[in-house]
């Protein structure tokens, strides 16, 4: 079986991806003017997200070379900040995605500036009672971003999935869509539901936190346990709505990616259950198929997500040309990841798999633009709806600034508070 | 015309929209309590505590196991041997850890004729893997008499009972020993002495390794 090594590419290999998706959408988002104001302000939050993500795998990176040994100290709490400024692109992406929540300039921005008040708010109540703050106010960040605010994707599915009109299920299927992009490592654990996965279920999400104050660790884990079950059962919700809804209204995608997380959360327990915590099975399962997978999912479907409802103007023919080169470079970077988990798992040569993915995208390029023309298709009825006036140019910029300021303050605290060393 | 605060879109217009978000809401609530019951007080409840680091009281068992060697050597006159005691790494697997190593040397007079015992003397050490301090040592010893030479070293003791105040974590490595896996060296030298010029020129020294294994049977919490 694979070791380090193959670890360590994987990140690699997710560091590519994120910083591609997160520089692409990044250039389109300034370069492309035509959009619609909005659905920039949400190609931009993704690209930040993923831009974020491009910096923690780095540093994942960094803590796997030699030069950095003995650097836990430093390089953990700071990888723990991150991953908090992480959940603001996490609300705001809720917020705005589909269509924003508030019609009106004021109220929306009041809600976006909302969220980093509220992780501060969290971590400085935290400090107040809490001996280990910092991964308390992570874990409660954590449970209201990724649980309360799925709520808002979960509203935008249950009301307008079975609607009549096209654009109000694209809203629909957008909202799951990116649901699934953003939480889907906690849908990975739904057998936490009715505690069929046992205790090591639990702590596969904990990732080994520890809870030494008695009287607040069964609160907090029951806390995040209550607050992550919403996604799960939103997607029960998609997987049963998706097998009754009529089949001209059936959205393929949709539907297989709810039983995939269905199916993966399978045989994700049964391989908690049965293997031994301590075997080398074990812990490259946990390495490569739940994080690595994870790690897939998000970029291939906010690329999906980006493509199929125009948040980028692909009329223009420079623009459209150079998304469907960066869809090839995505795909190749995302079949080397995927190769590289197969190959922990199984004994196959790295040339074979060299191989195989050459043979993929030489039938893929020439399937490549009938695929592209096939999910990018212009018509009205893939758009999604979104008030206007609420966003103007400079805001870009603006949430920009913002966020980079925000994210480094995190990281510059995270790296003078020194915290505790996160598994 | 008055502008809406909230997107129209997320107003269900319909009744079906709202009566069906109650209802998953209705589901959540259901399903929360019935983890909540199962995680708390069901059967198969999670004991939340034994996962993580929550300081408690445990009555903690332990077994003890002793493993045994006998080596005979015969050594010459001023010169010095090694004998080496492999303590075998697997035994980790079960939890065991060195609780004491104990060396007896024994020798008598062999020379034909001679009534003046050699002078053996003895010392010994070992691989160190966790480092931690002994609570009894006597590493070295020397015998002109045929007496027997005692040497050891020993690590706390633990007995059963309820130690409190320590979290799940700390109940399962209790045992502040050294670990197993390690070589143990006793470097024994023989000076003949003889009452009859030339007769004697080595001497067989026997040597009992005595190691004390301990580890932590099982664990409950009071």
């Amino acid at each position: 079986m694979a070791g380090s090594g193959s670890t360590t590419e994987l990140v690699i290999l997710s560091l590519g991806l994120s910083g591609l998706i997160g520089g692409s959408f990044l250039w389109f988002t300034f370069r492309d003017k035509k959009t619609n104001i909005v659905m920039r302000m949400n190609l931009l939050i993704m690209s930040l997200l993923f831009l974020i993500n491009f910096t923690i795998f780095a540093l994942y990176t960094f803590q796997e070379l030699p030069f950095f040994e003995g650097t836990e100290e430093i390089l953990d709490p700071l990888i723990l900040y991150l991953n908090m400024a992480t959940f603001m692109q996490f609300g705001l992406l809720f917020l705005l995605f589909p269509s924003p929540i508030f019609t009106e300039r004021k109220p929306m921005l009041l809600a976006m500036c909302s969220l980093p008040a509220i992780s501060i708010s969290i971590l400085l109540t935290s400090k107040l009672f809490f001996e280990h703050w910092e991964t308390v106010g992570f874990l409660i960040q954590q449970a209201i971003f990724y649980g309360l605010f799925s709520l808002i994707a979960i509203r935008w599915y249950i009301l307008h999935r079975t609607s009549d009109s096209a654009v109000k299920r694209n809203h629909a299927i957008a909202a799951v869509l990116l649901m699934f992009g953003l939480v889907g490592s906690v849908l990975t654990r739904w057998p936490v539901l009715f505690s069929l996965g046992g205790g090591d279920l639990y702590m596969q999400g904990f990732g080994g936190f520890i809870f030494p104050d008695l009287s607040t660790s069964d609160f907090l884990f029951l806390f995040h346990h209550a607050l992550e079950l919403i996604p799960i059962l939103g997607m029960f919700v998609v997987l049963i709505t998706e097998i009754m809804v009529p089949r001209e209204k059936r959205d393929m995608v949709v539907l297989l990616l709810s039983l995939f997380f269905f199916l993966f959360g399978l045989v994700n327990v049964m391989v908690v259950k049965f293997i031994d915590i301590n075997t080398d099975f074990r812990i490259l399962w946990h390495q490569f198929a739940a994080a690595g997978t994870f790690g897939l999912i998000r970029p291939v479907l906010f690329v999906y997500l980006a493509i199929k409802f125009n948040l980028v103007d692909l009329s223009k023919k420079s623009i459209r040309n150079k998304v469907r080169l960066i869809a090839v470079l995505l795909a190749t970077v995302w079949a080397s990841s995927l190769f590289e988990i197969i190959q922990a798992f199984l004994p196959v040569p790295q040339i074979l798999s060299a191989a195989i993915i050459g043979v993929i995208l030489s039938f893929g390029i020439g399937w490549e633009q009938k695929i592209f023309d096939g999910i990018a298709t212009i018509s009205e009825d893939d758009y999604l709806s979104s008030p206007k006036e609420i966003f103007e140019e400079p805001d870009l910029f603006r949430v920009v600034m913002v966020t980079v300021v925000f994210t480094l303050l995190l990281a510059m605290y995270g790296l003078i508070q020194g915290g505790e060393t996160v598994v | 015309m008055v502008k809406q605060l909230f997107n129209p879109l997320l107003k269900s217009a319909e009744e079906s929209g709202e009566r069906n978000q109650f209802i998953f809401i209705g589901i959540l609530v259901a399903v929360i309590l019935i983890d909540f019951t199962i995680l708390i007080i069901g059967d198969y409840s999670i004991d939340i505590n034994d996962n993580l680091d929550n300081t408690d009281e445990w009555e903690i068992t332990f077994s003890n196991m002793s493993l045994t060697s006998n080596s005979e050597v015969l050594i010459s006159d001023n010169n010095e041997e090694v004998v080496t005691f492999e303590i075998p790494s697997n035994l980790s697997d079960d939890g065991w850890m060195v609780q004491e190593i104990h060396i007896l040397i024994t020798y008598g007079e062999t020379s034909l004729g001679d009534f003046d015992c050699d002078t053996v003397s003895a010392e010994f050490d070992h691989d160190e893997e966790t480092g931690v301090s002994s609570v009894s040592e006597q590493s070295s010893g020397e015998s002109s008499d045929c007496t027997e030479i005692q040497m050891n070293k020993a690590w706390r003791y633990y007995v059963d009972g309820v130690y409190d105040n320590i979290s799940k974590l700390e109940a399962e490595n209790i045992l502040e020993m050294e670990d197993v896996g390690i070589d143990v060296y006793a470097y024994i030298r023989v000076n003949t002495d003889s009452t009859i010029p030339n007769n004697d020129n080595d001497e067989n020294i026997s040597v009992d390794f005595t190691m004390t294994l301990q580890k932590v049977e099982s664990i409950t919490r009071v």
